[in-house]
């Protein structure tokens, strides 16, 4: 019964995928409207973000790893998908409710077309970034084909976890303020800065726990050291990913009445 | 396949109330269990109060809201203007709105293309259609929501009464679109307050009152339906059954009977009168409890200091019971309180206990209300039907109360022509025994209102059954301290029957207001007990047909204590076919006029022996009374006001002053016997009270005589009679006594006459010689001793004597003067040895001189000569007692004299 309300409402969500698609267009273009460069910033940003990085721990920190910059920027770039749409999820319900009010939506076209309009930028950016590690490392080629399904599970993965939290946040308001400071502290349990083998062996269970480091980690494996992640972490990836938009979308079902007399 | 589909939708909010600082959820249910759907291609109306959850249903159709129990369905895609610039964006331009919304609403690139200038041109909203939103006026925002919206094509269209922002012209506009989006097979629900809209675009509507839906069906039904409850909504409320639905609106009861109102305009309702002003139950400020199933509904009188408490429940087999109390704020007599029932105009036949009949048209020149038909009692059935239920859906409507410890009467009438209807009316007068409970309050009504039962005739016709005795032609039915005669089965009594009547305390109290229990003995006898607890005071009713053509109807009385009765009577209303009536004494025809009260057809006098009515055809029997002389009992012949419009047969006992006071235990009151269908119950040796010689006439006329020459009256008014005075009151021979002519031979009439009050009796004889001379002699019989105070004989004559002669006197009359003549002045007295006086005219009048003789002197008495006051303005010749005469049983002459007529 419950599951078959899960696929209506899949349904009802596809239904209404042209709204779902010309609300995340139209976010993606008013990020950069006005701005003088306009779209250029979705070049510019991960741009910069790799001269930044590169600045910081080749200039600054001097450290030892050979191509530090590209290390990180491997991972930093999924954390920053994953912590920006989270974040601009958790109170799209809100923001928008007008559009709830007018239109007869379903109500998870909002976090998930703002989600859209991240995952958009996203791939923009590793458009960009992808031609800087494969000059580096030509060898990663092979493995790059695996990335186009990774994409589309860390968008799976996110949306999960946003619908979640954008539901969440209409129940306790307090979220919004406890978002930042959340992430900032899964940011920091999350291997980007460094990778998983260089943290002691006691602590490796909340690497372990945290959902989001098996995927920074075929993406490190993939465009870093050029390797095919092995199947367990592919299909542990899998796993997350689709368990995580269940349980997005059922709390989400689930909660529905609820959330909509308070919006 | 329904498009839209509620199943038992309930939806809840929790509200957070911050009362002084301190906050609390509460939990409002907005829906309580509604249920309806919509197929394909409907037009549906949703009418409420504020806050009825309009708006909620609106929601759940759009998927905005879940229900929290139930289930609701949509199928298809859904717009509408539920909230007035949701979806706007305020900075961006009316047009770049149309082609969000558009986008938002998911419509393809060509279809907005395409859409966006139709949307343009139906907003007419000129150059600001590129200005942001932010800036626009209502009625331009409604403009484009309206055109939005409208375009998108959805399949379920909603709109939430936001259309009357916009102007008359753009409404219209939008009224033709929803035609033709209703045309093109589209579902549109409308939430709307503007009653003629929705009845114009929707042939169904939804009432919705506190979440609950109230009426689901015919636009037309269900607004009229809404308009009754509109009010106050702290006091009003709706109790629905299958076919009968209540509305309680501040005062008001209004019903609906499968969806049409029959208590059309001013519903059921209670009025008061309270120091010269009249108040009714709508003027309260009304609060609402409703609990398991009954509704408490508590009227402040604020100004009054007086609080009405009705509860009200309605049965499954609709049976409305209503009770009232009321709450005095502090001790105050209570008024008499009306319940007011108002009923369609439809209805055309009414129902009171055991009588029925048709009501009348109600005409132009009905101003107020036209009573139709009452009763008293304690307890009483009031009712309309319609007769030719082919014509309309008016279901049987019954208002009953069971029996009360003070009377109330049950009113029939109709209402004035400009708001026409039929009005069922208790009037309650709970002042006699009302006494506040513990809890303050005074238990004043208690009503039952029972709609739709199926055969109104045989509810009537077993009501009279089971009170009935009959023998071959002859049926009683008792009726609640009435008797109902039928012969051959037609109804020979009407209006208010047979009863019994005894005067106590200042006032009459019927045998209606009794409390009554029947005894039914054996298929022709019957015992009705009625028992009045407030005063002591029961009736023993003995009814019993002895042969198929008549019944005798004994009544006791029974007082606990010493119980002053003055008075006491029978009273039978036969029908106005009753056209004749004959005693020993007089007979004579009744007049078919009738007015506002009742008119004795004898005229204050009163006569022994039995009654006889008849009508002229014969298709009626002759109805005989007779009745008990040995216990007082004298009968009185009436012609009943124009209520009633019916012959009245009276018994009446009254009591000699000493006996007034009834002792503890048992009397025998009345012994009365109804003889049906024969013809010579009355003696066949009636005397003519008329004796005459010539051209001189003398006609006695209920203890006064009256002659005439050439056919003109000498006398006038009272005429000649006869007066005593015992105890300070005059007791006169034309109004206090009872008489009858036991003698007349054409010249000689000898008249018996008995007072009723007093011990005495007189024995007139009047002899008519010849040359216009006729004797008059009095005797005065006395049953026990007595002290009289003054005794009289008298002849009133005409004013058109102008001169009078006493002794050697003579002297004129003085002309009656309008204000000071209010008194009898004495214009001569005569010595003990006077003894003619007479009267004269003027000789070219031609008018005989009257002139009186005594035959017979009493040293005690006088002659004496006045003027009447200016309302009998007679001129009137006294012989009188001047002191007291104590007399002891025995026979007393009492005037003797001789009365001349003749030519001066």
């Amino acid at each position: 019964m419950f599951m078959r309300s899960i696929i209506i409402r899949l349904q009802k969500i596809y239904s209404y995928r042209r709204s779902l698609w010309g609300m995340s267009w139209k976010q993606f273009r008013a990020k950069y409207a006005g701005s003088v460069l306009g779209l250029f910033w979705v070049i510019i940003n991960p741009l910069l973000m790799v001269l930044v990085i590169t600045f910081v721990f080749t200039a600054v920190f001097r450290t030892e790893v050979k191509d530090f910059a590209l290390f990180i920027l491997s991972g930093i770039l999924p954390w920053m998908f994953f912590s920006s749409a989270v974040s601009e999820a958790n109170p799209s319900l809100l923001a928008q409710k007008s559009v709830l009010h007018q239109f007869s939506l379903p109500k998870e076209i909002l976090p998930l077309s703002s989600m859209l309009s991240y995952f958009m930028n996203f791939l923009i950016s590793w458009c960009i970034v992808l031609p800087v590690f494969f000059l580096r490392n030509p060898g990663i080629l092979p493995a790059a084909f695996l990335l186009p399904p990774l994409f589309l599970l860390t968008y799976f993965f996110t949306c999960g976890v946003g619908l979640l939290f954008s539901v969440v946040n209409i129940i306790l308001r307090d979220l919004e303020h406890l978002l930042g400071i959340l992430l900032m502290f899964w940011f920091w349990v999350t291997p980007v800065f460094y990778s998983v083998e260089m943290v002691p062996e006691q602590f490796r269970w909340v690497f372990n726990l945290n959902p989001v480091s098996p995927f920074i980690f075929c993406y490190r494996e993939i465009v870093f050291y050029g390797r095919m992640p092995g199947p367990a972490v592919f299909l542990w990836v899998t796993c997350l990913a689709f368990a995580s938009l269940f349980i997005g979308l059922a709390v989400s079902v689930r909660l529905e009445s609820m959330v909509l007399k308070r919006i | 396949m329904p498009i839209i589909k509620f199943q038992d939708a309930w939806e809840m909010y929790r509200i957070k109330f911050i009362i002084e600082g301190k906050a609390s959820w509460q939990n409002f249910w907005a829906l309580r269990g509604v249920s309806f759907s919509m197929e394909k291609g409907e037009t549906l109306g949703i009418i409420g109060e504020n806050g009825a959850g309009k708006s909620t249903v609106l929601k759940l159709i759009a998927g905005m809201l879940n229900p929290d129990r139930g289930q609701v369905n949509v199928s298809g895609r859904v717009a509408g203007l539920l909230e007035l610039g949701a979806g706007f964006q305020p900075e961006l331009t009316g047009r770049e709105n149309i082609f969000l919304q558009s986008e938002l609403f998911g419509l393809s690139r060509e279809e907005i293309d395409k859409g966006h200038r139709k949307i343009v041109d139906f907003a007419e909203i000129g150059k600001f259609i590129d200005a942001p939103v932010k800036c626009y006026s209502q009625g331009m925002f409604v403009r484009l929501a309206f055109a939005i919206a409208i375009h998108m094509d959805p399949d379920i269209f909603l709109i939430d009464d936001t259309l009357s922002v916009g102007d008359e012209y753009f409404q219209k506009k939008c009224i033709k679109e929803i035609f033709k989006l209703k045309e093109s097979g589209k579902t549109v629900v409308i939430v709307t307050h503007d009653l003629a809209l929705l009845q114009k675009l929707c042939k169904r509507a939804i009432f919705l009152k506190n979440g609950m839906m109230v009426s689901d069906g015919n636009a037309s039904k269900t607004t009229s339906f809404y308009s009754q409850a509109l009010g106050s909504p702290k006091g009003s409320a709706i109790i629905r059954k299958k076919d009968l639905s209540l509305v309680f609106n501040n005062g008001r009861v209004l019903l609906n009977w499968k969806g049409n109102q029959i208590t059309a305009p001013s519903g059921i309702y209670t009025a008061f009168g309270l120091s010269g002003r009249w108040y009714n139950s709508s003027q309260a400020e009304w609060e609402l409890r409703d609990t398991a199933g009954m509704l408490m509904a508590t009227g402040k009188f604020p100004h009054l200091g007086l609080t009405q408490i009705w509860s009200l429940r309605v049965s499954d087999d609709n049976e409305i019971s209503w009770d009232m109390e009321i709450e005095p704020e502090k001790e105050a007599p209570l008024p008499e309180v009306y319940f007011n029932a108002f009923l369609d105009k439809g209805y055309n036949k009414w129902v009171l206990d055991q009588d029925a009949g048709d009501f009348p048209d109600i005409k132009e020149e009905d101003k107020s209300w036209m009573p139709v038909f009452s009763k008293n009692g304690t307890a009483v059935c009031i009712g309309v039907y319609q007769q030719d239920s082919a014509s309309g859906e008016l279901p049987v409507l019954l208002f009953e109360n069971p029996p009360l410890k003070y009377p109330v009467q049950g009113s029939i009438s109709n209402s004035d022509y400009f708001n026409p209807g039929r009005i069922l009316q208790f009037k309650a007068v709970p002042l006699i025994a009302a006494v506040p409970d513990q809890t303050g309050r005074i238990s004043c009504f208690s009503g039952k209102i029972i709609v739709g039962i199926g055969d109104i005739n045989g509810h009537i016709s077993r009501m009279q059954n089971e009170s009935a005795i009959s023998n071959g032609r002859l049926k009683l039915a008792f009726d609640k301290g009435r008797i109902r005669l039928f012969f051959d089965n037609i109804p020979l009594t009407k209006a208010e029957h047979m009863h019994s009547a005894f005067f106590a305390q200042q006032r009459w109290h019927s045998s209606d207001s009794g409390r009554w229990k029947l005894e039914k003995e054996s298929e022709s006898k019957m015992t009705a007990r009625g028992s009045w607890d407030n005063f002591g005071i029961r009736q023993i009713w003995q009814i019993n047909i002895c042969d198929d053509s008549s019944f005798t109807w004994d009544v006791d009385l029974e007082v606990d204590r010493d119980t002053a009765i003055q008075q006491q009577r029978l009273r039978c209303f036969f029908p106005g076919d009753f056209k004749l009536f004959f005693s020993e004494f007089a007979s004579g025809e009744f007049s078919d006029k009738f007015t506002d009260r009742e008119v004795d057809l004898l005229q204050r006098c009163v006569w022994l022996g039995p009654a006889e009515l008849s009508d002229r055809a014969g298709k009626l029997p002759r109805v005989s009374l007779f009745f008990s002389e040995k216990l007082d009992n004298f009968v009185k012949v009436f012609n009943s006001d124009f209520y009633s419009k019916a012959r009245l047969l009276h018994v009446e006992k009254v009591e000699p002053e000493e006996n007034m006071v009834f002792s503890p235990g048992r009397h025998e009151c009345f012994k009365a016997r109804f003889v049906f269908g024969k013809n010579n119950t009355v003696r066949a040796d009636i005397f003519d009270n008329t004796i005459e010689n010539k051209d001189i006439k003398l006609v006695f006329d209920k203890g006064s005589g009256r002659f005439y020459k050439n056919g003109s009256e000498l006398t006038k008014n009272i005429a000649l009679y006869t007066s005593i005075r015992s105890q300070k009151r005059w007791h006169d021979s034309f109004s206090a006594a009872i008489w009858k002519v036991v003698y007349n031979d054409g010249k000689k009439l000898r008249i018996f006459g008995r007072w009723l009050d007093l011990p005495l009796s007189q024995e007139w004889e009047i002899l008519l010689r010849d040359n216009g001379i006729f004797s008059w002699q009095v005797v005065l019989g006395v049953e026990k001793e007595i002290t009289l105070d003054c005794l009289q004989a008298n002849i009133m004559s005409s004013e058109r004597f102008s001169r009078w002669i006493g002794g050697r006197e003579e002297g004129a009359f003085p002309e009656f003067s309008g204000e000071t003549d209010d008194s009898w002045d004495c214009l001569w007295r005569g010595k003990e040895d006077d003894r003619v006086i007479g009267l004269r005219e003027d000789p070219a009048r031609n008018l005989p001189g009257l002139s009186l003789r005594l035959q017979e002197s009493n040293p005690q008495w006088r002659l004496k000569i006045m003027n009447s006051d200016i309302y009998h303005r007679g001129r009137i010749l006294q012989y009188a007692s001047s002191s007291k005469i104590n007399f002891l049983p025995g026979k007393y002459p009492y005037f003797s004299g001789i009365l001349a007529i003749q030519d001066t």
